[in-house]
């Protein structure tokens, strides 16, 4: 069952242009349809400056679309929603630093899901629990009295208080340590199960999304470049895009063949293909914009040379590519 | 081989005595990659402070043991002379590329300033042509101000300032962590082929083991301040001994492979409440004994007193 449906999304935000010139326009999210079904974890991948934070706060109301449409539980979302919570990257200013973390938790039972003062306190309690953080000895700290790790669950647990069906996680581990993310990543995964809750990863990492996601939609600059099932979008992946984040990204394995760097980002833009000025194996035809097409059965990407069979052949396998 | 940086029994302290590093010892030998590994609090970036006599606070020292660069005491030289060591000997780059550009300088003026500083002053645009080659950047680079280079060209820029004075040594303290993975890829590359063709020696700097096992030769990992594990890159990956080390890696999540992420309970403790006995114990699955009382010595590239039965897994009774 669909939960939320992304249609056609674009949104473009104002640059500063020549003194009197006319401004430019950052196409930050150019024409993306996504979907999630209740209960599915998808990730949202790509580098900085993709537009997948512009995306996510998209899908949670946050921002107004220039254009396209989002329906959530079948209704059109206008905006923020008491069912779709979100978890941010920078858990220090995601929390009110002169709040008691507990309070912070409180807030969202007493105004959203209108419990009165006690058993908003007791459900809180009760959340810290949930998300590993003995009550007695946390409720009354203060953000900054947290180490990072505890003010992520804390995030968690005031994005569960709210009982959402859709979670957005903006980067919510990368400024963790290693041991550290692997806890709230099981938190996470834990908690979806329990919950049946549906959930958005945004993340530049490839290992998160294949530690805890479904599908995945590869983004490259504000358009899906790639979509699939996760294993499979990591193991065959079929846009050059995601080849070259495959390769690019270190596997702790010293024995894994080291493959030359992919080519760095261009500054300026060929019309056709976004990815054209960057692709290994760009062709004349790339001069038109290929579309999201189905390559096998549930498995989409926006590349005139992608082939349903694994490619093995074309200079496009991820390992092909010599030194 | 003579090693180009040696660290013996470094012991780094607060004003007060609390030690951020404790009994640390490395060497680095030329065009070798030392990878030194370790969460946030294990001492690793300290530890490149004390290389460079660079701390961020004034009360921070050096309390005990030997940082020599070349073979020469760095405790038993005037400030002049180590000033003149750093940049020469030893180069540095650092993970936030921004914050050590001055952004009213051209990248070619920056390069030129490092080298003008130990009194190199000839043929100056043709030296800083060549360094831009070495670290792949266009010559028009040269006439870039910083904020109109990327976050991966101005690492580069800054890798070109740190090689210009030919140092034997590059610290370089997480240089790739801003950065995108592709664009990682390619800083990666260009430090690996730095130490083949120029027998460079890197001590590189990182909390990712990806990092680590794409680039370095040897590793050492800290925790908690001092060195729990040391050997070479292939049979660390291989067959971890440690078990803070298992347990790192066995945390590392790797988009090749279906994995759930394996949690180690708890986190690195603060300097000023470090546990008795071996650091790790709060957290470690084998600890018993004197690993309640008593530090394990470091023996044979590992510090840990039930060694042998951590080869076997530590975390496999889980």
């Amino acid at each position: 069952m669909t939960l939320l449906q992304a249609t056609d999304l674009t949104r473009s935000f104002r640059l500063p242009g020549p003194l009197f010139g006319r401004p430019r326009l950052l196409h930050a999210v150019a024409g993306v349809s996504l979907s999630i079904a209740a209960g599915e974890a998808l990730g949202l991948v790509g580098e900085s400056g993709s537009g997948k934070t512009t995306l996510g706060r998209l899908l949670v109301g946050l921002l107004p679309p220039s254009s396209g449409s989002i329906t959530f539980n079948g209704a059109p979302l206008t905006g923020p929603h008491r069912l779709i919570q979100m978890v941010f990257q920078d858990s220090a200013a995601a929390l009110n630093p002169r709040r008691p973390v507990g309070q912070s938790v409180m807030l969202p039972l007493r105004w959203n899901r209108r419990l009165a003062a006690a058993a908003a306190d007791t459900e809180a309690r009760a959340l810290f629990a949930r998300v590993g953080l003995a009550p007695e000895n946390f409720f009354a700290r203060l953000p900054n009295a947290l180490s990072g790790g505890q003010r992520q669950r804390v995030g968690i647990a005031r994005a569960l208080a709210s009982s959402p069906s859709l979670l957005i996680a903006d980067e919510p581990v990368s400024a963790l340590d290693v041991s550290v993310r692997a806890q709230i990543l099981r938190l996470f995964a834990e908690l979806a199960a329990e919950h049946a809750l549906a959930s958005l990863f945004i993340t530049h990492d490839l290992g998160v999304v294949r530690a805890v996601t479904q599908r995945v939609a590869v983004l490259y600059r504000g358009r899906v470049v790639e979509l699939g099932p996760t294993a499979q979008v990591m193991d065959t992946p079929r846009h050059p895009y995601t080849q070259a984040l495959r390769a690019a990204t270190p596997i702790p394995d010293p024995e894994r063949p080291r493959l030359a760097p992919p080519r760095p980002p261009e500054a300026q833009d060929l019309p056709g293909c976004p990815f054209r000025a960057r692709c290994p194996v760009a062709v004349e035809r790339c001069a038109i914009a290929p579309a999201l097409r189905e390559i096998v059965p549930g498995h989409w990407a926006a590349c005139h040379l992608a082939q349903p069979s694994d490619g093995a052949e074309g200079a496009i396998s991820p390992g092909s590519r010599p030194r | 081989m003579t090693a180009l940086l040696e660290i013996d029994c470094l012991t780094v302290a607060l004003g007060d005595g609390t030690a951020l590093v404790e009994d640390v010892s490395l060497a680095l030998a030329p065009g070798e990659t030392l990878g030194l590994v370790g969460e946030s609090g294990s001492g690793k970036s300290m530890t490149a402070h004390a290389i460079l006599g660079l701390f961020p606070a004034p009360h921070i020292h050096i309390a005990a043991g030997q940082v020599r660069v070349d073979g020469v005491d760095l405790a038993s030289l005037a400030p002049e002379a180590r000033r003149a060591i750093r940049g020469r000997r030893v180069g540095m780059i650092f993970q936030d590329p921004s914050s050590y550009l001055d952004p009213l300088l051209t990248a070619g003026r920056h390069i030129a300033e490092a080298m003008r500083v130990h009194g190199v002053s000839d043929r100056m645009p043709e030296r800083v042509a060549n360094l831009l080659e070495r670290v792949d950047l266009p010559a028009s680079a040269a006439a870039r101000f910083p904020h109109e280079l990327s976050g991966g060209q101005r690492q580069r820029v800054l890798i070109a300032a740190a090689l210009a004075m030919e140092p034997s040594v590059l610290v370089a303290d997480e240089p790739t962590t801003a950065l995108d993975v592709t664009v990682q890829a390619g800083i990666l590359d260009l430090l690996r082929r730095a130490a083949a063709e120029r027998g460079l020696g890197v001590l590189l700097i990182t909390h990712d083991l990806g990092v680590v096992a794409e680039t370095c030769d040897r590793v050492a990992v800290m925790y908690a301040g001092r060195i729990v594990e040391q050997s070479d890159a292939r049979s660390l990956f291989r067959a971890p001994r440690h078990p803070y080390t298992q347990g790192l890696l066995a945390s590392v999540l790797d988009p090749s492979r279906d994995t759930v992420p394996f949690a180690m309970e708890g986190s690195v403790p603060p300097a000023h409440a470090m546990p008795k006995g071996c650091r790790f114990h709060p957290r470690c699955p084998l600890a018993a004994g004197p690993c309640f009382t008593v530090l394990p010595p470091f023996i044979d590239g590992v510090a840990c007193w039930h060694a042998d039965e951590a080869a076997l897994g530590a975390w496999r009774r889980r």
